[in-house]
């Protein structure tokens, strides 16, 4: 009648359960399959957030050199108001000559100054072509334009130094139409995008064919774009297009 | 069968790393059974034994890159399926079982070789399901002392009891294992004789 002692006890316990083995279920491997699983699903999405992700960022920078252009484009036109003047004062003659045949068609107003011209051409070429210099440098301000209008219509030689202003800005007028032409090219040309949102819209349009787009922005005059339309895999999302 | 060459269980610790599915279901194949064993001293009956193992497994797969090697890889494969076992025994927690009074037992009236005998004549089995019957917080205790070599403190703060709660269920359980044993051996004897 005695106590195990312990030691002994639990050494034959830890004996018996040393290598003990017990056959699992057949259909456990399956479960433990199917839980790891679902980790490789879920990095799909993952990736399609990244190529979403990469799109608009392609997007952002297409934009952004769109806008790029329109600067440039405008610059230029500001560079074409200039050059027509140097080369005023260079052919004076035939372009004084043709400037009054074009403030004839164009600006009746000035009629009176073509007159006042056409005498100081003859005898001051160079007086003209002097002060021909300062008026690439007012040029670009059209207050200038309003303040000289009215002083045409003084004939006399001394305010003369003034009229090759006329010509100076009436010449501009011939390329400023076909400026304004560029324009309208330019504007006709934008309608079709006129905003991030119409540009997203392009783009995914030509890389998603499905009916339900990636992205889709809806757009107004204002340049105010919302997105309307987000089908990435998993995440759907459909505001009723306007 | 597809499967022509076996692997040691060291031999698929790379593959396992990698991800590699057939690697880990080598793995799994080799050392299940083992494994199995283990859970089903902690939990209360094979269906929850291998819930646990499952998630043992899963587990393993996806810290296996965190085995630095030091240990035997088996030996780190147990010990994660061990810290599965009693997690899962915390997270369902049921209150530490006071001891019922007729669970009270009297010294067992028995001496040293007749437990030798009996546990010569008691399979693994045998010994499982006795296990199996004691109160959870017993159970947890008497495996994590006396397979798994815990020491007291390290139980104490395990399972959130205190040390010496966890010396008197150790005590407790020994008795009543032992009393059970003693029992199980006369049943079957008596089986074997009728």
């Amino acid at each position: 009648m005695q106590h195990m002692p312990d030691k002994k006890f639990d050494q034959l316990f830890r004996d018996k359960f040393e290598d003990a083995e017990m056959e699992p279920s057949v259909n456990l491997w399956a479960n433990i399959e199917q839980q790891l699983e679902p980790k490789r699903k879920r990095t799909l999405p993952i990736y399609w957030m990244a190529a979403a992700s990469v799109a608009v960022a392609i997007t952002a920078l297409l934009v952004f050199q769109k806008t790029d252009k329109i600067r440039l484009r405008l610059d230029q036109t500001y560079t074409n108001n200039v050059k027509p003047i140097e080369e005023v004062a260079s052919y004076v003659n035939e372009v004084a000559e043709q400037a009054i045949v074009t403030t004839k068609a164009t600006e009746p107003k000035s009629f009176v100054a073509k007159v006042a011209v056409k005498e100081v051409i003859e005898d001051k070429v160079e007086s003209l072509q002097l002060a021909m210099q300062p008026i690439k440098e007012v040029e670009r301000l059209p207050i200038k334009q309003q303040e000289v209008m009215p002083l045409t219509i003084v004939p006399v030689k001394e305010i003369v130094v003034e009229n090759p202003i006329v010509i100076a800005q009436v010449t501009p007028k011939q390329d400023v139409e076909p400026t304004v032409i560029s324009e309208t090219d330019n504007f006709s040309e934008r309608k079709g995008i006129r905003n991030v949102g119409d540009l997203v819209n392009f783009v995914v349009d030509k890389v998603d064919k499905r009916d339900k787009k990636l992205l889709k922005f809806s757009t107004d005059e204002d340049d105010n774009s919302s997105i309307v339309g987000l089908n990435i895999g998993f995440l759907k999302l459909n505001k009723k297009n306007k | 069968m597809k499967v022509t060459k076996t692997y040691t269980i060291d031999e698929c610790l790379e593959g396992c790393k990698a991800g590699n599915r057939q690697m880990q279901e080598m793995l799994y194949k080799l050392t299940a059974s083992k494994m199995l064993a283990v859970c089903m001293r902690y939990a209360k009956d094979r269906m929850e034994a291998e819930d646990v193992l499952q998630m043992g497994y899963v587990k393993i797969f996806q810290k296996v890159k965190e085995y630095r090697g030091d240990g035997s890889f088996e030996g780190w494969i147990r010990r994660i399926m061990v810290n599965t076992a009693i997690e899962s025994y915390r997270k369902n927690l049921r209150m530490l079982n006071v001891v019922p009074i007729e669970d009270a037992y009297e010294q067992p009236s028995a001496n040293a070789n007749s437990y030798h005998d009996a546990f010569n004549s008691l399979g693994m089995q045998d010994l499982l399901k006795v296990i199996q019957k004691l109160a959870d917080g017993y159970r947890m205790v008497f495996n994590m002392y006396i397979i798994e070599g815990y020491s007291h403190k390290e139980i104490a703060e395990t399972l959130g009891i205190s040390e010496g709660a966890s010396k008197s269920q150790l005590s407790r359980a020994r008795a009543i294992l032992q009393q059970e044993i003693i029992k199980m051996e006369g049943f079957g004897y008596a089986t074997h004789a009728g």
